[in-house]
């Protein structure tokens, strides 16, 4: 199943939104890339800023991805199944 | 007659010199003679060196001379009776003592080593006399280094190998304004605004650091500074630095401000950004009155005579009377200005009256321009967001300049050459001009020299040379830098050159200087064609190789790729060329700088976006490649063999081996002030040569690497997969890097350093870390450790690289690779290795846009093997055993080692064990295969 991976930190103004939006799906994982894990979770999608958002497939290959930017819950849905 | 009196010292060596003869314990300095014995110098000597009392001092040499009239021998060497002092000194437990009493040497059988056999730790070092006198002072130095420059936890980990510490290398760079300097500033988006000096400002900020020996920087919160026509910009920082006997210049302009700047401070006039010493009287400069300030509802509070400046500025090296002297021609200068500026100013004052409302920018004459002494030890910068700032209320600059245009403007004057060379007018003379620079720069850092947009920098000496001309020139200026051998044990000079299709943007509106070190009165966007043609001719001498047609070594071709690249015009097969060069020859280095933001070279921007500070210093140009940078690489095998498979122990130990680094650092950087503090009659002179204080190469500031070693070996240690073999295996590959990059920024703030993740090229120091854990961790070594075993041609993985004889395609390596490129800030790089083949250089260039577009990479390469025949003098592609042409084996073979190319023969068994494995390709198969694997 595809699921959400989130990239934020803190002092991010953009960040709880994107959270937010991810909020509305199942299955959704949240890193922070000031923490050593979330920075290499974010090196290995090429995530350069936050907030951005990685659809993944169960083998967690990326399936497409926002990268700097907050897509709206319906942008999210067109992309996850 | 006493026992004692029986005994010879036998002194060796013909040191001369007060220091030497001390150290030697005889009073002496002839070739080699019998002195008699004389215990008070045992004394002397132990008082002297470790400020030991005279009654400890005493009671050893007696028990020296106990023990040796014991061991009935007649005739001692000095270094025995050092042996012997420092052996009582140990019994005693007196380890401080011994450290500073101990002498530094080397066996015989070593020298003898050295002079007979190559030294391999550099391959571009032949074997030759100047070679064999750097290879004995490097091996003094490294264990004064050890014993005296580093403490002990340090030396010791250096010498069991948890890490390798570099040679050394460091810059500065001193320009500024006097620290009495008056600015305006205010808390961001508040109406007060303060006026203060820059000392004080300084001085009331807090959080020093000290990023470089003499600089000190400080970076205020939100503050923000007034800057042309009452706008306000953001202070970055503000810096105190050593003034190291610079010359300043006094500037008064007709509305009665001054302001004391260093000689070349870059001074704003209507014209031209020049230095300030080469500001006329006459010329147009732009002033703003502040106290119209309160017509526009500021309110402001002028503080510069209630806080008393740091007094520390005189009290080092002068005496009141030379105080007094100084200050005094000051105010002279100060009143002759303010007179000669009356007339002029009540005019211009009663005309603004009259318009009211027109308060900004007002145009001036500079009445005075000279030289003048001063004594303050300090001075002072503040970095703005704009880039420029109100300086007692004249419009003024912060920063600015490059080396190669220092050459243009200056011409040559260095404290190690005795003749001054004025500007090159011509391009010939400005390429020798160029070289020996870059010599004598050699001479005072230990790594590679990097130059900034060569291309762009000669352009405006090209204008009007026909094509064959140009050539000729870009020719000569590839023979004379890949032939520059002279330096430091006969190495060839590594030298880097930064080259452009397109002016970068940074460069764009930059006053361009041209033949005779004048301003042409363009900016270098105006020479792009030049730039073009230039970069066109050097990539063609590039493809034909030498005489031999064999590749260049150096200078190395960094080709910048940015998204402006291929939007000017040409780009395509200017791209071509380049590809086929690096298809032929190898030698094109393809740098990529993504987004439209200016970067040099290995900019990062991760880092940036996570660290806005960091962005805004590193758009600084000039801060980039141009410097041998000071390296400590960390052996990361021999944390997972610690940890043993517990990843808590094994965070905790790279915490460790971090602190270590940074700690190395600090202990370094204090011994580089110590002789830095010197000044011009120390032994960096060059760096703080007191008539400019440039020292050519513009970093902002000093940065640390810490080098990562064998991540590959680390990662299948601890998991028992290899970076390539799982996506576990690489993700935990990525957490480790993740955590030494965030570690970096931490220990950075921690020590006020800027401590950053390189790629170590690791050429030796990856055999001599593989080395020592085949002595001290053997087990688990031999589980990981790739290549020849048995035949000592082992080795680690190269940085974060991928096993180089991983079954991988070449789009995968260089994808996987890249995922840490964001990581490490100080350089990255892919290898694909060619081989014999030489692909179509469309597939390179296919390849190259790709991995711009598509990839995090910061930098890739490529490299062909070639094998070159002395008999009948051909080069081939490929290694042979003999030449294909004429079946001798009178032959060499010659590819990249790590970042350059060189001779096999001269490489060390680790980098040849990895040569045998190294999987080539042809660069057939295309992204068609990388995209069904999932690879973006």
């Amino acid at each position: 199943m595809q699921h959400l991976k989130v990239f934020v930190k803190q002092d991010c103004q953009k960040c709880p939104a994107a959270k937010e939006v991810a909020s509305n799906f199942p299955k959704t994982e949240i890193y922070d890339i000031e923490q050593p894990e979330g920075l290499a979770e974010a090196a290995y999608y090429s995530v350069l800023c936050t907030p951005s958002i990685v659809v993944v497939d169960e083998g967690g290959s990326e399936v497409f991805a926002w990268r700097c930017t907050v897509p709206s819950p319906r942008d999210v849905s067109d992309h996850i199944n | 007659m006493s026992a004692a009196s029986n005994i010879r010292v036998l002194k060796r060596n013909g040191r001369a010199g007060d220091a030497t003869d001390i150290a030697l314990l005889v009073s002496t300095s002839s070739k080699e003679e019998i002195n008699l014995w004389d215990k008070d110098k045992i004394v002397s000597s132990l008082i002297l060196e470790t400020d030991a009392s005279p009654e400890l001092a005493q009671e050893i040499a007696d028990r020296v001379e106990e023990r040796i009239i014991q061991g009935h021998i007649n005739t001692v060497t000095t270094s025995i009776i050092r042996e012997l002092v420092d052996l009582e000194l140990l019994e005693r437990g007196l380890g401080t003592m011994h450290k500073k009493h101990s002498q530094i040497g080397l066996p015989m059988y070593d020298v003898e080593q050295i002079i007979t056999s190559a030294n391999k730790e550099n391959s571009n070092t032949t074997h030759n006399p100047e070679s064999i006198n750097l290879t004995l002072a490097e091996a003094i130095l490294k264990e004064y280094a050890l014993r005296n420059v580093f403490s002990e936890d340090i030396a010791r980990a250096h010498m069991v190998g948890d890490i390798h510490l570099h040679d050394l290398g460091f810059i500065i760079r001193p320009y500024s304004y006097l620290g009495d300097t008056v600015v305006h500033w205010r808390v961001k988006d508040t109406q007060l605004v303060f006026t203060t000096t820059m000392e004080q400002l300084y001085h009331l900020l807090p959080g020093e650091t000290w990023p470089e020996p003499t600089v000190r920087v400080k970076h205020p919160g939100k503050l923000e500074m007034l800057d042309r026509g009452w706008n306000w910009t953001d202070i970055k920082r503000v810096v105190k630095k050593d003034r190291l006997g610079k010359g300043m210049v006094f500037l008064a302009t007709s509305d009665g401000k001054y302001c004391v700047v260093t000689h070349d401070h870059p001074v704003i006039t209507s014209e031209d950004i020049k230095p300030a010493s080469l500001v006329e009287v006459g010329e147009e400069m732009e002033t703003l009155d502040v106290e119209e300030g309160r017509a526009r509802g500021l309110e402001e509070i002028n503080i510069t005579h209630l806080i008393e400046a740091n007094a520390t500025s005189f009290k080092f090296r002068f005496n009141a009377e030379d105080v007094f002297i100084a200050h005094q021609r000051l105010q002279e200068l100060v009143s002759e200005a303010a007179q000669a500026s009356s007339g002029t100013r009540t005019r211009r004052g009663r005309e603004r009256r009259r318009g009211e409302s027109s308060p900004a920018a007002q145009r001036t004459r500079v009445i005075m321009a000279e030289a003048v002494e001063v004594l303050d030890v300090y001075i002072y910068d503040v970095t703005t967001d704009s880039g420029t700032l109100i300086a007692n209320g004249i419009y003024s600059h912060n920063c600015g300049g490059h080396s190669l245009d220092y050459i243009k403007k200056y011409g040559i004057s260095l404290p190690n050459i005795t003749s001054t060379s004025r500007p090159a007018k011509h391009p010939e003379v400005l390429i020798g001009h160029l070289v020996k620079m870059a010599s004598t720069l050699q001479s005072h850092y230990a790594g590679a020299i990097g130059w900034e947009a060569v291309n762009m920098f000669f352009a405006p000496y090209l204008v009007g040379l026909g094509y064959e001309r140009i050539k000729q020139l870009a020719q000569m200026l590839i023979y004379e830098f890949n032939q520059l051998a002279g330096a430091r044990g006969s190495q060839v000079v590594f030298t880097d050159f930064n080259l452009y299709w397109s002016i970068p943007r940074h460069f764009r509106d930059a006053p361009a200087i041209g033949p005779g070190g004048v301003y042409t009165g363009k900016t270098y966007k105006d020479y792009e064609k030049e730039a073009q043609t230039f970069l066109k001719a050097l990539f063609e001498v590039y493809l034909e190789g030498d005489a031999m047609g064999k590749t260049f070594v150096f200078p190395k071709p960094l080709l910048h790729i940015n998204d402006d690249f291929f939007r000017t015009e040409g780009h395509e097969e200017f791209l071509e060329l380049a590809c086929k060069v690096a298809s032929r020859q190898g030698i094109t280095y393809f740098v990529f700088d993504r987004g439209d933001e200016i970067t040099v070279s290995q900019c990062c921007r991760l880092k940036l976006k996570l660290n806005e500070e960091d962005l805004q210093e590193a758009m600084k140009p000039e801060r980039m490649r141009f410097s041998a940078l000071q390296n400590i690489t960390i052996n990361l095998p021999r944390i997972a063999y610690k940890a043993n498979g517990s990843e808590e122990v094994l965070f905790h130990e790279l915490e460790n081996a971090m602190q270590l680094v940074a700690k190395a650092h600090i202990q370094k950087k204090a011994f580089i002030k110590s002789l830095l503090e010197q000044g011009v009659g120390g032994p960096l002179s060059v760096l703080c040569d007191a008539k400019d204080g440039e020292p050519y190469l513009r970093l902002e500031r000093l940065t640390y690497l810490a080098g990562l070693l064998g991540l590959n070996e680390m990662v299948q240690y601890h998991t028992g997969m290899e970076l390539h073999q799982s996506q576990e295996a690489l993700k935990f590959g990525l957490k480790v890097v993740a955590h030494m990059n965030l570690t970096c920024k931490r220990l950075s703030q921690e020590y006020g350093i800027n401590l950053v993740l390189e790629e170590s090229p690791a050429e030796s120091s990856g055999y001599r870390l593989a080395k020592l854990d085949t002595k001290y961790y053997p087990t688990q070594a031999l589980r990981v450790l790739k290549g020849g075993l048995d035949n000592d041609e082992f080795y680690y993985t190269n940085s974060v690289h991928l096993n180089v004889e991983a079954d991988l395609d070449y789009i995968e390596r260089v994808h996987k690779q890249s995922l840490f490129h964001p990581l490490i800030d100080a350089g990255a790089i892919c290898h694909v290795w060619l081989g014999e083949s030489e692909p179509d250089p469309a597939s390179i260039k296919n390849f190259v846009v790709k991995t711009f577009r598509n990839t995090q990479s910061s930098q890739i390469a490529f490299s062909p093997e070639f094998t070159v025949c002395n008999d009948c003098k051909r080069t081939h592609r490929g290694l042979h055993e003999e030449c294909p042409q004429c079946g001798s084996d009178n032959i060499y073979g010659i590819t990249r080692i790590v970042g350059y190319f060189s001779k096999v023969t001269t490489w060390n068994k680790g980098k040849v064990g990895e040569l045998k494995d190294r999987v080539r390709t042809d660069l057939k198969g295309g992204w068609e295969h990388a995209a069904s694997e999932g690879l973006r």
